[in-house]
């Protein structure tokens, strides 16, 4: 009996250690993980917001058919950039409070590259000029989330 | 002020939930239909808080014809704005729509300079 009590005081402080070791960093590379899939779907957000913003101001409004399809893009845009505002403000109260602004601040450069000008009006005319504003702000949020990731 | 009350514009309440366009020939809610028989009408001198949470989201078009364009058409300044404005906005996530309304501001007062 003794000899086991003093071969369980010499295995259970490691052993316990190494548990609580084990523990952490499995915390840490869970939320790690979670931090990457979190910012895997926000590009991906970024990458149909980006391609929807570059149909919309690609799109003559010369038939029916485009001012509808015209019409349903400004609403998934606009229903995008919202959503990524959510996103943001979630992964940022998550992961990094000290972000918020910065994110922020660019993902007011994406609204109004996106959507400004003759948005949503008739006078809209193919702006191919906005293919240059929308990538380059939707690029500068990506590479923010992506150094993140790294 | 009015007797100490501030007056209040809620846009998804008192305007609509899905503003939209620059300009009234855009659609029936647009930025410069708000800003003619809504907000300019309730600022005339007097402090205006402007909640903008509620809606569908924002067109930047929207946002800088309503507010930009009492700038540009030279009702008030940019400086007198930052006294008289106050823009609200519980939910956080419009929040960017708070920015992009001061950068509008902003950016009219230096066109005009």
């Amino acid at each position: 009996m003794n000899a086991y009590l003093k071969i369980s005081e010499i295995i259970v402080p490691p052993l316990i250690t190494v548990g609580l070791g084990a523990f952490v960093a499995q915390r840490f590379f869970v939320s790690r993980a979670n931090e990457g899939a979190m910012v895997d779907f926000m590009v991906g957000e970024l990458r149909e917001l980006q391609n929807d913003s570059l149909e919309y101001w690609t799109l003559s409004a010369d038939s029916t058919e485009n001012k509808q399809r015209q019409t349903v893009l400004a609403q998934k845009i606009k229903g995008m950039i919202k959503s990524l505002s959510a996103d943001c403000n979630y992964y940022c109260d998550r992961y990094c409070k000290y972000k918020l602004g910065e994110l922020q601040s660019l993902l007011v450069e994406v609204s109004d590259a996106c959507t400004g000008g003759d948005f949503e009006s008739v006078r809209k005319k193919v702006d191919t000029g906005r293919y240059i504003l929308i990538v380059n702000a939707i690029n500068r949020v990506k590479s923010e989330l992506h150094r993140r990731k790294l | 002020m009015v007797g100490d009350i501030m007056k209040r514009i809620d846009i998804a309440k008192d305007f609509t939930d899905t503003p939209l366009g620059r300009y009234p020939t855009d659609g029936p809610y647009s930025g410069e239909r708000f800003r003619e028989e809504f907000l300019y009408p309730a600022l005339k001198n007097d402090s205006v808080s402007v909640v903008i949470d509620g809606t569908e989201g924002y067109g930047s078009s929207f946002l800088d014809e309503a507010f930009g364009g009492l700038v540009r058409k030279g009702y008030y300044s940019a400086d007198q704005l930052v006294k008289l404005l106050k823009i609200e906005c519980n939910d956080s996530d419009y929040a960017i729509y708070r920015d992009l309304i001061w950068k509008y501001i902003k950016e009219a007062s230096m066109q005009i300079a």
